[in-house]
């Protein structure tokens, strides 16, 4: 088996605070297979924005990696000193933000913008970068490039803005694209549109994508695997087909049935309770134990790790962390007695 | 984070009390607190912490040194005591600066109020009048006021809150400005309680912050300005002790007696920290 | 269905008109108006939860807040219980038509506990006698799942979808028959939404109210409510009972919208993207010689072309006079602003 392209194991990410410190990320682990499009979902700070800045050094002050290894093509590079350490992860990823206006520069033309990696990193000549620049605006299904090339970023609408950052990180030719709530900030309707430009990088082009997003279904639009993640850990992980058909874990089961859906309606949503423990302080058992429907006393006081559940040979890994994974096939029978009991 | 005995879907982390802030100083507050509660204590002890009379001369003891012959802060040109006409100075420059902060502060706050609510031609016009105050700096301002109804407390008083309301209107409208917007205000619009209850309950008590912590600062200005007053001869008549004076007067010898003028320069600086330490600690208490 | 009607808005225009500075006036500049609401035809049935949905900036919450009296319309009228609201509201005006709002950060008074916050509401009303404020206060804390406890806290103290249910105490003590929402749920944690549907959808069946639901979410639109409006730069384009307007949208804009939705994959091929996706975006890459003709023979007659000519996969020449919303021949209930409706009707195009 070839080493994954990127591979991430036991990350922390601390920020440090007037008293003490918040446990952001509290041991993520994670790969990318070569042209893999893998996904990462979780709430609103669940430390999702954190390991994928962690991973390109684009952390914001103060938080800092307090441990974790990264490997490339199975190399481990944390080691490396700081300048090479860049060069190598800028060269392998690039990055595309929530929000493209304030990650344009508004007062430069953004074919230009797009032009200045082929430009300065990869030597190029001033009109063969522009070139690129329009091969790739076409590529992310900007229509009538040559024009639009020459326009600032407030002259274009929110999703060109968008389209324009993913050619931008694109322009580094690197291996792996990581995107952070890309479509959040966009209406539905061009949503569907960067979307599919997503998706067809990943089938036309070969390229990886890391995709974070608190949406299961926009995720679910492109990757095929999946990472779920809580209060600063990865509490499941598998196919996407896996996952929603079949959850392991309760944080995943609950999400999948609180979250409407577009094509039908239901009697009632599922409600998760409470919010998510606080990352400052040390969090003793399941961090999910408060909000569990299926909390039982031994959750409040064990910490489940992540582990490999239903071992089929050579199929992809399944993992959650949860101590009662054994009774999964149960939980839906398990919440509507519960839901009964209430009323 | 226990689970809580509640009805329903509730979600069980109504924890209350910020968990942590609890037990934390406002060390700026209380520092700045503390501090302007000795100046203002030491002014109202005035009689008790020295025997002197501020105004007494005595032109044989003119120019004494600090320590020597009992005056712990030595005496000025016409041997009066330094250390009494600190202390009685102080009560005349504070009351002036204080009281002449409040008019200005709620004058300029109603109207900052009223204008930004409202907008339209309201607005149009007390814009007009606040460029016009703001087109002219607030000492020239001040210096020409009082000069023209002569010199005196009324004078002042009514010289700084002519001027002074203008920088509270400002800063007050444009608090509303944004606070109008804030769904709060829509809110509170949309259960359709009157307008005067609104600005006074909702707005102004959102709004009126950033006031207070200039007001801070405009204590000092002012006081500053009366200081400026006193020197151009124009602030409080002699012999009345006051801080502006006495540093004007030590002007002169400040070659050889630097100290004249530095201890009530002195004065004015404490007090100045004080107040910025309160507005500091204001700012600080808000923000929980 | 008509008769019960609660709330009707007729004509509905709400303009916007930046400041023109002195020197531009004195140039004859004239400002460019945003006609944010521009003429809306809608009505709200007793009991029922109508959706309102549309892209961002399309006049939903200009809308939503012209029917709340935030916002003095420019043009057009709005009817509570058949009577004309004039511009400035009775209190039990006010009273019957209250707004959830969106963000649960700015929307409740930072200084004022829940319990400052809902008395002022109960005296000023004259709601309850005085010395049964405090009870009332408790019975609006059951009713939206909070502990009494609450009562004496701050909004900072509370998470956000806590916030939003002391937001629906605050508009719920007013008792009103009519309750806005403003996208209540918008800026909640997708694990919180559910928590908010599912009380409003309560709170509806055991209050008996009558709500609109403002939504850029179409799911959320599809779960809570029984009929959905679809708004398109200022206008209703397309109105009908929830379930066949999403199972069965007429109107091009609504089809795009529904299209969008992105479907949670793994189950069957609901993943791919929808038809009408692919044909916007041939539509909106180039100019279309139907357009053209559309936007020439608009500007020779005088009219003014259907607002999504200009998105629009479907343009004809007819479309160069804009269509108001047309009744489906096949269902009263269900109209669409499209020249397309009658021949949809009839079966000639899908
Ligand atoms: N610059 C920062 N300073 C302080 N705390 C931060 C900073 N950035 C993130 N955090 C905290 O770290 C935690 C994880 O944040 P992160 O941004 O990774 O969450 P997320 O999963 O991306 O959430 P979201 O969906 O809201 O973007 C949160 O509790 C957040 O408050
Ligand atoms: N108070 C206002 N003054 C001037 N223009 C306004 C005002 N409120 C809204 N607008 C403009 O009116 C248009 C419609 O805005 P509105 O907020 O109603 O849209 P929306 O459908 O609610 O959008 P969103 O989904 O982003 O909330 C926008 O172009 C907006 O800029
Ligand atoms: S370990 Fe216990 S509390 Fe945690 S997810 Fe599993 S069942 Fe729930
Ligand atoms: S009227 Fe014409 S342009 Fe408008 S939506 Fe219908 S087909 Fe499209
Ligand atoms: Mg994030
Ligand atoms: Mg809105």
């Amino acid at each position: 088996m070839t080493a994954p392209l990127l591979e991430v194991r036991d990350l922390h990410v601390d920020i440090p605070m007037s008293h003490g410190r918040l446990h952001a990320v509290r041991g993520v682990s994670l790969s990318v297979g070569v042209a893999e499009s893998v996904g990462l979902v979780g709430e609103s700070g669940s430390g999702k924005s954190l390991t994928l800045r962690a991973l390109l050094g684009l952390l914001p002050r103060p938080a800092r990696i307090a441990s974790g290894t990264v490997l490339i093509d199975g190399e481990d590079v944390t080691g490396l000193p700081a300048k090479q350490l860049h060069r190598r992860l800028t060269d392998t990823m690039g990055m595309v933000f929530q929000d493209a206006l304030t990650a344009l520069n508004p007062v430069m033309r953004v074919g230009d913008q797009i032009a200045e990696a082929p430009l300065r990193k990869l030597g190029k000549s001033r009109s063969e970068a522009k070139a690129i620049a329009i091969d790739l605006m076409t590529e992310v299904g900007i229509p009538d490039p040559e024009r639009r090339y020459r326009l600032y970023p407030h002259e274009l609408s929110g999703g060109m803005r968008q389209r324009i950052c993913i050619a931008i990180a694109l322009s580094t030719k690197p291996r792996l694209i990581l995107a952070d709530e890309p479509t959040t900030a966009l209406d539905v309707t061009i949503q569907a549109q960067v979307l599919g430009v997503l998706r067809r990088l990943k089938q036309e082009e070969n390229v990886g994508l890391l995709l974070v997003s608190h949406d299961l279904a926009v995720v679910s639009q492109t990757c095929s695997r999946l990472y779920v993640m809580y209060a600063g850990k990865v509490v499941e992980s598998g196919t996407l087909l896996d996952l929603v058909t079949a959850p392991k874990h309760p944080y995943t089961f609950s999400l999948l049935r609180s979250v409407p859906d577009p094509d039908h309606r239901v009697a009632r949503l599922l409600t998760i309770h409470g919010q998510p423990p606080d990352l400052s302080e040390a969090i003793s058992g399941c961090s999910f134990a408060a909000r569990c429907p299926f909390a039982e006393e031994a959750c409040h006081q064990r910490e489940p790790v992540l582990a490999p559940v239903g071992s089929a040979p050579g199929a992809v890994i399944r993992e959650s962390a949860c101590l009662r994974v054994g009774t999964a096939e149960r939980w839906t029978e398990m919440v509507s007695e519960e839901t009964v009991s209430q009323q | 984070m226990s689970a809580s005995t509640s009805v329903g879907p509730v979600l069980p982390a109504v924890t209350g009390t910020p968990r942590r802030r609890r037990g934390r100083w406002n060390v700026p507050l209380v520092a700045g607190l503390v501090l302007f509660a000795l100046i203002v204590l030491c002014a109202l002890c005035a009689p008790l912490l020295t025997s002197y009379d501020p105004i007494q001369q005595n032109l044989n003891d003119a120019f004494l040194a600090p320590g020597a012959k009992n005056h712990l802060l030595g005496t000025d040109s016409l041997g009066r005591d330094v250390l009494s006409r600190l202390l009685y100075g102080a009560r005349v420059d504070l009351r002036v600066g204080v009281l002449a902060v409040i008019s200005p502060f709620v004058i300029g706050s109603l109207l900052g109020l009223i204008s930004g609510w409202f907008g339209g031609w309201i607005d149009a016009v007390i814009g007009r009048i606040v460029d016009m105050v703001i087109a002219f700096p607030f000492l020239v301002l001040v210096i020409a006021l009082v000069f023209a109804m002569g010199p005196g407390t009324t004078s002042i008083y009514t010289a700084i809150t002519l001027v002074g309301w203008v920088a509270y209107c400002r800063i007050v409208r444009g608090q509303v400005l944004i606070a109008k917007e804030q769904e709060y205000a829509m809110a509170a619009r949309a259960s359709g309680l009157p307008t005067w209850r609104i600005l006074l309950r909702h707005l102004l008590p959102n709004v009126v912050l950033q006031a207070i912590v200039f007001s801070m600062s405009d204590i000092v200005l002012t006081l500053l300005a009366i200081v400026t007053l006193g020197f151009l001869g124009l602030g409080v008549p002699p012999p009345t002790p006051d801080w502006g004076t006495m540093i004007q007067e030590g002007q002169q010898f400040i070659l050889d007696k630097w100290y004249m003028s530095t201890i009530p320069g002195l004065a004015v600086v404490l007090t100045g920290l004080a107040l910025a330490l309160i507005a500091d600690g204001i700012v600080e208490k808000a923000n929980k | 269905m008509a008769g019960n009607e609660i709330l009707s808005v007729e004509g509905l225009a709400r303009h916007f008109t930046p400041p023109v500075a002195v020197t531009d006036r004195i140039f004859g500049k004239k400002p460019v108006v945003n006609r944010a609401v521009d003429g809306v035809d809608l009505v709200l049935h007793k009991g029922e939860t109508l959706g309102l949905v549309g892209e961002s900036g399309c006049g939903k919450s200009t809308l939503a807040r012209s029917i709340v009296g935030l916002y003095r319309p420019t043009a057009g009228e709005i009817r509570y219980d058949g009577e004309p609201l004039q511009a400035k509201r009775t209190r039990a005006q006010h009273r019957a038509i209250q707004m959830v709002f969106q963000d649960p950060y700015s929307s409740l008074n930072p200084r004022m506990t829940v319990e400052q916050t809902l008395s002022e509401l109960l005296r000023f009303h004259k709601l309850v006698p005085r010395n049964k404020v405090g009870e009332r206060n408790r019975e609006l804390m059951h009713l939206v799942g909070l502990p009494e406890r609450a009562l004496t806290q701050r909004p900072r103290q509370f998470s956000g979808g806590q916030r939003q249910r002391v937001g629906i105490a605050r508009a719920l003590a007013l008792e009103p028959t009519v309750l806005i929402a403003d996208e209540p749920v918008s800026a909640l944690d997708v694990s919180v939404q559910a928590n908010i549907i599912n009380l409003l959808t309560d709170l509806k069946e055991t209050l008996d109210l009558s709500v609109i639901f403002v939504s850029h979410n179409m799911a959320v639109v599809r779960q809570i409510s029984d009929r959905t409006a679809v708004m398109y730069r200022g206008r209703i384009v397309e109105t009908g009972d929830t379930d066949t307007l999403f199972d069965d949208p007429v109107h091009p804009y609504t089809k795009l919208l529904i299209g969008s939705v992105p479907r949670l994959a793994g189950e069957g091929d609901r993943g791919e993207p929808d038809a009408a996706v692919a044909e916007a975006v041939v539509a909106e890459s180039g100019q279309s010689p139907v357009l053209d003709e559309v936007v020439r023979s608009a500007a020779r007659e005088g009219t003014s072309p259907c607002r999504y000519a200009d998105r629009c996969p479907a343009v004809v020449a007819a479309c160069a006079d804009e269509p108001s919303l047309i009744i489906d021949p096949r269902d009263g209930s269900r109209s669409a602003a499209c020249v397309h409706v009658p021949e949809r009707a009839e079966g000639v195009i899908a």
